[in-house]
């Protein structure tokens, strides 16, 4: 069978992987993760059950009110006397003497599990004062816990809007319709009558938002992994001997491809670390809320309207867009590896890389903050962040599974990164073979070109 | 089988650094590159195993264009390389693998190479017999862990794992003591007993003349010099004396107009325009009832023809 550039490509692939798995570096990292995976869900619970331990006010047994210019007691008593935490408390309304000796003497007896709260109305608008405040005394050497204080006071902070809106007669129902924002939406019809909108709802921003976060996290690892492996080869001159039976291509592309597989190995290995954290977590603590949060999590993800255009389809074109952002950023990390001489000096080659990376991270996270408080996006500014290889794995994937770019496109996106990839590939084989044999200081971009020019003279 | 290169060219830039290089290996054979450091050996080198592309002319093995990816070659770099962190085993298999020899077949091959070339301690340290008494079973050896010799001998295991039937050698002795430089030389003589196309360069003259039957001289890119070394040297003649007597000769060296190269305590090295011109200088000796102890008329080696040949180029220039 007659070679090709590709021949030898599925032996980088399989060597590099089976070596890059058995690495120290690795077997630590992907530990490292399925640990923190791990641990997540009874870490969670632990944390909610504390929480809820904290709800419980103890060291307050009595509450006493002093209304200064305003009659509120009895709606205050009626909150506090609904929830849960301080329905035990007893509450006694004073008047100025009462609140003077309370002051005095008796909030700072040791014994004291009572504490003051003097609700002040000041009606003058120019007070910077002006409203109701709270204000709550307890004596610092009674027996009451700060924290507890502290809780009151905020849950005051919290309610005193619809204290007020409740003392004032209003009932909750009429108090929620005040209280909410009022929001404008701009809906654009097609043919069809069907509402098209470039914006994205705050669940789908944070989807997004992760989403971009894993997928950087995991092009600069695999980024990262081709370059130090490229520089490796070059540095220790193993190269020489793997490129009189493998072209540059196939060398690239395997090491790539291999990269590709550990980090998703990872992923894989911390996703199913995760999955079992839940499941561990709902056999310890089935009578907890959090229990059974992994499967809840995951019916409620898929149920939501978020990922409304994930299909099989879209889930393929995404996958094979997350694969040519790969490609994409494995060709540059390559030949960002093979622009240095030494391990040492990968750092400084690696800022070609880097600075791409975070323009493309950086054009998609705009487009989706943008898209997230209600805008259309950037116009055609949109299509150039889809369709670049540099921003697109991080943007595309998400909104192909929110529905907001349709299949077609998302085909169309496919083909023209990998007309892109592709020469990108083309110009990369016509300097790699110079790259690989070049030992000195470290090259600049122009550098790249005229190497380029030399190789296409040569057969 | 033969191996010809035609009129190949090679440039980076404006920068010439293989000029017009030809030759043929008709026969199987060691044909040896030589020149100084910079002349453009381990670039041809590189051209011919497909590693560097070229700007003119041909490449031919059994009279086609070489594809270095469907030759069953061999190649031992100038500049050592394994990878330091994994396993020796794992590096030959995977150096084999890209050669498409079956992984059975390799560990046959890596059996044979480890024991010829006397690393078995370090592809099979679990083996019992490498096992000291009392020792725990050792980790596999990694090539970071090996001297630089030893590498160097798993160099050569790697470049001869697929059986090739075109090997390059590029500068295979250098930095190996001599007992491993005979184990060396001795597969040398092993590949060309089996009939192998060789192409060896070195800057140790000695090792060509033993094996080479062939050579060219590269200068900056040029060939200064080529074809079959004894046709060559014939073609100098035996125009090197060597001549030690019992007493001072250089009262006669000097009344002949003799050319003396060097003077050693071994005699003296004198450089004549024709056998018959030592044949006089002798005559004039022994009329003289000088007691000679040694003579010798000798072709040049090929270290002195080297040297000749790049020395007049620089001089040239």
């Amino acid at each position: 069978m007659k070679s090709s550039s590709m021949t030898g490509f599925t032996e980088v692939f399989k060597f590099t992987y089976a070596q890059s798995i058995k690495s120290k570096a690795t077997k630590i990292t992907m530990i490292i993760f399925m640990v923190i995976a791990l641990a997540s869900f009874p870490v969670m619970s632990l944390i909610g059950n504390d929480s809820a331990d904290e709800s419980k006010v103890e060291s307050i047994s009595k509450v006493y009110i002093y209304e200064n210019g305003i009659k509120i007691s009895d709606t205050v008593t009626k909150f506090l006397s609904n929830n849960e935490s301080y329905k035990d408390i007893q509450i006694e309304v004073v008047n100025a003497e009462k609140m003077k000796n309370l002051k005095d003497n008796i909030l700072n007896s040791e014994e004291s599990k009572e504490i003051l709260i003097d609700i002040e109305c000041i009606l003058d608008v120019k007070d910077s004062e002006y409203g109701i405040n709270y204000n709550v005394f307890y004596g610092k050497n009674s027996a009451v816990d700060r924290d507890e204080v502290d809780k009151i006071s905020e849950y005051f902070s919290g309610m005193g809007e619809a204290i007020n809106l409740a003392n004032l007669g209003i009932n909750e129902e009429t108090a929620e319709f005040i209280s909410n924002y009022i929001e404008y939406k701009v809906f654009g019809l097609d043919a069809d009558g069907n509402i098209v909108t470039d914006a994205i709802s705050e669940a789908q921003y944070m989807v997004n938002y992760a989403i971009l976060m894993v997928c950087l996290l995991c092009i600069t690892f695999a980024g990262s992994k081709v370059a130090e492996q490229i520089v490796t080869e070059k540095a220790t001159k193993v190269i020489e001997y793997i490129m009189t039976s493998v072209k540059p291509m196939a060398i690239i592309t395997g090491k790539v491809i291999a990269s590709v597989a550990i980090v998703l190995t990872i992923l894989g290995g911390t996703l199913a670390a995760f999955i079992a954290s839940g499941f561990i977590n709902g056999i310890m603590n089935s009578s907890s809320e959090v229990g059974f949060m992994m499967p809840e999590l995951i019916t409620n993800f898929f149920n939501q309207d978020v990922v409304k255009g994930a299909n099989i389809y879209t889930v393929v074109i995404s996958l094979v867009i997350f694969l040519e952002g790969f490609l994409f950023y494995g060709f540059i990390a390559g030949v960002s590896g093979a622009m240095v001489s030494k391990i040492e000096e990968l750092a400084e080659g690696m800022k070609l890389y880097t600075f791409i990376m975070i323009i493309g991270a950086y054009l998609a996270l705009g487009l989706i903050m943008s898209s997230s408080m209600g805008s259309s996006g950037w116009g055609v500014g949109n299509y150039i962040v889809y369709f670049l290889p540099m921003s697109s794995p991080f943007i595309v994937p998400s909104y192909m599974l929110f529905g907001k770019i349709t299949p077609l496109m998302g085909l169309g996106i496919i083909v023209v990164n990998a007309i892109l990839i592709a020469l990108l590939a083309w110009f990369v084989s016509t300097i790699y073979e110079q790259l690989i044999y070049y030992n000195g200081n470290k090259l600049k971009i122009k550098d790249l070109f005229k190497l380029s020019k030399n190789g296409r003279r040569s057969k | 089988m033969s191996l010809e290169i035609k009129n190949l060219v090679k440039k980076y830039g404006d920068k010439v650094v293989v000029n017009n290089l030809s030759f043929k290996m008709e026969e199987p054979g060691v044909y040896a590159l030589l020149g100084t450091n910079g002349a453009g050996k381990t670039t041809t080198i590189r051209i011919i195993l497909g590693m560097l592309s070229y700007n003119e002319g041909e490449i031919l093995w059994d009279e086609k264009p070489i594809d270095p990816l469907n030759v069953n070659l061999g190649y031992l770099a100038e500049e050592r390389g394994l990878y330091p962190k994994y396993t020796l085993m794992d590096q030959l298999l995977y150096f084999a693998k890209l050669k498409k020899v079956p992984k059975n077949l390799a560990k046959e091959r890596i059996a044979y190479w480890a024991k010829r070339l006397e690393v078995e301690e370090y592809i099979y340290p679990d083996k019992k017999e490498n096992i000291k008494k009392g020792a725990k079973k050792p980790k596999p050896k990694t090539a970071d862990q090996l001297s630089k010799g030893n590498q160097q001998k798993i160099q050569m295991m790697c470049a001869l794992l697929s059986d090739p039937e075109f090997i390059v050698l590029d500068e295979p002795l250098s930095g190996l003591d001599p007992v491993n430089s005979d184990v060396f030389k001795s597969i040398i003589r092993e590949l060309i007993e089996n009939k192998k196309y060789v192409i060896m360069s070195s800057h140790q003259m000695a090792t060509i003349e033993e094996f080479c039957k062939d050579i060219a001289i590269l200068d900056r890119g040029n060939v200064v010099l080529q074809g079959d070394l004894n046709v060559i040297k014939k073609n100098y003649g035996r125009v090197n004396m060597m001549i030690k007597c019992e007493d001072d000769i250089e009262s006669y060296i000097d009344s002949c107009g003799m050319n003396v190269v060097n003077k050693t305590p071994d005699g003296y090295h004198i450089k004549v325009t024709s056998e018959d011109e030592a044949k006089k200088f002798l005559e004039t000796l022994v009329k003289g009832n000088v007691t000679i102890i040694k003579y010798e008329l000798r072709e040049p080696s090929l270290h002195e023809i080297f040297v000749e040949k790049v020395g007049e180029t620089h001089e040239e220039q």
